[in-house]
């Protein structure tokens, strides 16, 4: 095996195969890494309810095979919950991903023994309006959610009664519904940094539905897979070229989707910036959230942003916010955390990809994707 | 003192110990004219700009904030002024999206020995901020 | 590396915001984000993120020293007689306040909730200044009048009113403090409220209830939901103050003034409290002190340490609340339940009864009988009958002082942590008559005596000190001050 290749791959055990999101071949590699020590704990979500999980990290493979499939409204980056030093593997969207590089150059993770399993990923959405979509366009009973599904462009929820209810996505985004925004416009949909790329794209034929397309990416993606092979909890098969055709496609055809909501939520600003900064944060409450679930934070407690700011300064603006842009400028990977904690409903999201992406564009710099050191901290030899 | 009734801005102005502070000496024992709307805060180099402090000037009220040290290839600590122009690069992209006048942030490089640059820089930079006028961060009561 | 993961609620205020609780194996904790909670959508105001900073566990304890809670609980078996008075604000659950109701009964007594209010006022109006409205329904209000800053006192209700004003609705608020997202910002007494606000079976207006409300603003507010048809909330800053309410089925009870009043003359010996701070929830701290000091026997259950268990001469040390089986009822009168199954607060009350075990299904039953459901389900709030009431005579006598001192309340000052908000906001004509100078703390001096604080520049009405924490200089609920340098 070697870095570049592609398979199709499914968990040999036909209760995982099933369960799991096209094959279970990410949960069959999760429970084998534990099973054979690969790993001394794996990160999953735990299912709580239909469009609730919470992450746990588990040392029992029973666990993480319980947590097989996929969660669309489940809206979470799990680079928060990984301790230094444990030997770990983790499922990873391209967000969970790079948070987690991003956290292995500020020393919160060590690269060496976290083994992180990514899923392509086109959107998450937010549970409450899955649930209101669920209501007011699909006509359905959240209740009677037996499980969902993302595929050809098509939200597809199935119901207790076996039946399937699809809508395009395009269609419930023009109604306000559907992913959430910051989802909408992230380009990055197959994980290229992780160990392995993983997901159903590029899956045709017999094995549509019951495979995983896998890219491998790194050592550490060969031994984890090989590790799985080698225990017997999963089977593969070389990719066709067909299959890798059609993968890159679906992703051209998800950037294109990409850019038009690009344009859509962060187009120029009219008029005053100032205005419409001061205006977007004056509901602002101070609760620190958007710093806590930032996934690629590591300051904790003692940060620049909250050291020099208190409530009683009575600024014009906020001076954690305005460091929390400048910090944020080569680092944000718009994962939409900060968005979705926010008590105020601020869309926080687009104002820091706002200051993030000319700066990244200029520096040529995008965070996450490797392991080199954001441009803040460069020294640019110049020739005066 | 004259009863000056014309706005007079209020400028922070970073300089380097070595350099730039040594500039600002230079100016004053030769005399140089110059405004006197700049407050000067010395810091050890330029490459100690931080975020925090250009915005907490701007924040505190302040109209233009310059931050000055040794010409590149001077540094005293050899590569800091370089790690100054990159952040420079971070906040002036940020101060400009942000919506504050781009004339309101300035980085320049200036020696122990260039007393009269250091008073032209200050002279064109209040030139400078008395045309962009009052800060818009400026909090209610700052003149 | 191994947590405990409870489903629970926010402790802070009558909101109820869903959220996770991770309990470390050394018993530190850290919150999650519940993004399917209904209430919030998983958001919290500070004082949800900060919680793992403030909420520290009780201890049990018999006379100043650590005792088990076998003993503590056992000591104050015997300590409570005939005589005793009960208090429970509804920091706790229905069912463990429904076991105070049992022991309070087995003594003759019942359980004060301190929201005197209720007793003052016709009780044909009890089940509105109770259950509250649907934040839903604040959604789609066209008139939002807001006699609470929700900014300061309850955060998650900002979202509810934006999204009411992307829907068109108009905003007034009438208070010390100018409210930014308010169209309009009133500075006017009770006796203006008719003639200044115009409302209609359309408008919503959103109030405050707690230990320290007039009685007669609170009617006040009453005849005018009543006049113009507008449907009311009101608040509570505790987190099940409206299901300790309806478990207490609106008996005949005293405020907390009239207790302190009552211990300080003697007619008081013993006091229970059910995770009830009076010193953090007073504003007079100095008064309270005082008065707890002449009783016989301070008894204290309660899920977590804080001012009063420093002083109590005995304290029976419950499970926090996210380790607590049973449930809360918030504002919109939901009832919400946790993945808690800790009894140790139910077991302990049980004991001193003389029923130890299986109280809680008992309790818990009794429950869902009062509200008239079979189970609880956070998405479906029961209905609740609110009958007519009249319209009343009020009139609330405002206190006439030159500068007064007056508290902008907030859940850390209702809990008696001191966040970052230690200091005072005055507008600027205050400040500038007062030769104030940035960055030096005000002096504020009242008949207590004085207190240097920090101060901000804000929109606060002329001649009010807007406090964000207890000062020592209190006196009441307004606290007649003067400013100096």
């Amino acid at each position: 095996m070697e870095i570049g290749d592609c398979y199709i791959g499914w968990a040999t055990d036909e209760e995982i195969r099933s369960k799991g999101a096209s094959g279970g071949l990410v949960t069959a590699m999760l429970a084998a890494a534990l099973e054979k020590e690969l790993v001394e704990a794996v990160v999953v979500l735990k299912k709580l309810g239909e469009f609730e999980a919470i992450p746990i990290v588990t040392s029992d493979p029973e666990e993480v095979k319980a947590a097989a499939g996929s969660m669309h409204s489940v809206p979470i980056v799990l680079s928060r919950y990984l301790e230094y030093g444990t030997k770990v593997a983790l499922p990873a969207k391209p967000c969970d991903a790079r948070a987690t590089i991003e956290q292995a150059k500020r020393q919160q993770v060590n690269l060496d023994t976290t083994y992180i399993i990514g899923l392509n990923c086109g959107g998450t959405m937010h549970p409450a309006v899955t649930r209101k979509m669920l209501e007011t366009i699909y006509k359905l009973d959240p209740e009677e959610i037996a499980g969902e599904e993302i595929d050809k462009g098509k939200l597809i929820f199935e119901t207790k009664d076996g039946k399937e209810h699809a809508i395009k996505i395009d269609e419930l985004e023009e109604e306000g519904y559907g992913r959430r925004e910051s989802c909408q416009y992230c380009a990055i949909n197959i994980p290229r940094m992780a160990d392995l790329a993983c997901g159903n794209w590029g899956v045709i034929g017999d094995l549509a539905g019951k495979g995983t397309f896998v890219e491998v990416n790194t050592e550490k993606g060969i031994e984890i897979l090989q590790n799985a092979i080698d225990s017997g909890a999963v089977e593969i098969t070389p990719a066709d070229e067909k299959g890798k055709a059609i993968r890159e496609k679906v992703d051209s055809a998800m950037q294109k989707v990409a850019a038009s909501a690009h344009a859509k939520y962060l187009a120029p600003i009219e008029g005053s910036h100032l205005d419409y900064y001061m205006n977007t944060l004056s509901d602002c409450i101070n609760c620190g959230a958007c710093k806590t679930v930032c996934p690629v934070c590591a300051c904790g407690e003692a940060a620049k942003c909250t050291d020099f700011y208190s409530q009683a300064l009575g600024y014009k603006m906020s001076l954690f916010h305005l460091v929390r842009f400048v910090h944020l400028m080569d680092s944000c990977i718009g994962c939409g955390q900060c968005t979705d904690v926010c008590p105020v409903d601020i869309p926080l999201t687009h104002l820091y990809r706002r200051f993030a992406e000319p700066l990244q564009e200029e520096f040529d710099y995008t965070p996450g994707v490797d392991m080199r050191t954001p441009p803040f901290f460069g020294v640019d030899l110049i020739e005066d | 003192m004259a009863e000056d009734t014309e706005w007079q801005p209020k400028i922070v102005m970073f300089c380097c110990n070595w350099c730039s502070y040594g500039g600002a000496d230079s100016a004053g024992m030769g005399r140089f004219q110059q405004p006197p709307t700049v407050r000067v805060i010395r810091v050890m180099c330029s490459g100690r700009m931080d975020p925090v402090f250009i915005l907490n000037a701007f924040l505190e009220g302040a109209d233009g904030v310059i931050f000055s040290g040794c010409h590149i290839g001077d540094c005293h600590y050899v590569s800091g002024n370089y790690k100054a122009t990159i952040k420079y690069k971070f906040l002036k992209a940020m101060v400009n999206e942000l919506g504050l006048e781009d004339e309101r942030l300035k980085l320049d490089w200036i020696s122990a020995s260039e007393g009269e640059r250091y008073a032209n820089v200050v002279k064109e930079f209040t030139e400078q901020i008395k045309k962009v006028g009052p800060s818009p961060l400026k909090p209610e009561g700052v003149v | 590396m191994d947590e405990n993961i409870f489903t629970t609620v926010c402790p802070g205020c009558s909101m109820a915001c869903g959220m996770y609780i991770r309990e470390k194996e050394d018993g530190t904790i850290d919150i999650d984000w519940r993004k399917d909670a209904v209430v919030n959508a998983g958001k919290l105001c500070r004082f949800g993120v900060r919680l793992p900073h403030n909420l520290k566990p009780a201890t049990s304890m018999v006379d100043g020293n650590e005792a088990d809670l076998a003993d503590a609980v056992a000591a104050a078996g015997t300590a409570i007689g005939d005589g005793a008075v009960f208090v429970s604000v509804g920091n706790t659950t229905c069912e463990e306040h429904l076991a105070l109701m049992k022991l309070a009964e087995s003594k003759n007594a019942v359980v004060n909730t301190g929201m005197g209010a209720f007793s003052r006022i016709p009780s044909e109006c009890h089940p509105t200044m109770g259950v509250g409205i649907p934040f839903d329904a604040i959604e789609s209000a066209k008139k939002i009048v807001l006699f609470i800053d929700p900014y300061e006192q309850y955060p998650l209700l900002v979202r509810r009113i934006l999204a009411a004003k992307k829907n068109g609705a108009e905003v007034t608020a009438v208070g010390w403090k100018a409210v930014s997202l308010a169209d309009e910002n009133k500075v006017i007494g009770p006796d203006q409220y008719e003639a200044e606000l115009v409302l209609d079976s359309d408008s919503v207006i959103i109030a405050d209830l707690n230990p320290s409300s007039d009685p007669e603003q609170v009617m006040v507010l009453l005849n005018l939901a009543k006049k113009s048809g507008a449907a009311i909330i009101f608040m509570k800053p505790f987190v099940n103050a409206v299901g300790c309410d309806l478990a207490s089925k609106h008996t005949e009870q005293k405020s907390f003034d009239q207790i302190i009043e009552e211990i300080d003359s003697g007619e008081i010996k013993t006091l229970v409290c059910l995770d009830t701070d009076l010193i953090e929830i007073m504003p007079d701290e100095t008064a309270v002190r005082e008065a707890l000091k002449k009783l016989d026997n301070l008894i204290v259950i309660t899920s977590r340490e804080s001012t009063i268990t420093d002083v109590a001469n005995i304290v029976v040390a419950t499970e926090p609340l996210y380790r607590k089986a049973g449930t809360v009822v918030n504002a919109e009168g939901r009832l919400l339940v946790g993945s808690g199954t800790g009894t140790d607060g139910i077991d302990a009350i049980g004991t001193m009864i003389g029923q130890p075990v299986d109280l809680f299904s008992e309790l818990h039953a009794a429950v869902l009988a009062t509200v008239g459901i079979d189970s609880v389900d956070e998405r479906v709030i029961p209905a609740y009958e609110k009958p007519e009431y009249a319209v009343m005579e009020a009139s609330p006598t405002a206190e006439a002082v030159e500068t007064a001192l007056v508290y902008a309340y907030n859940p850390f000052l209702w809990n008696g942590i001191i966040d970052d908000n230690d200091f005072v906001e005055m507008n600027l004509d205050m400040v500038l008559a007062n030769s104030l100078l940035k960055g030096i703390p005000v002096k504020l001096t009242s008949d207590r005596g004085d207190v240097m604080v920090g101060f901000k520049v804000s929109d606060v009405a002329p001649g009010v000190v807007l406090s964000n924490a207890k000062l020592p200089v209190t006196t009441g609920m307004v606290t007649s001050v003067t400013v100096s340098r």
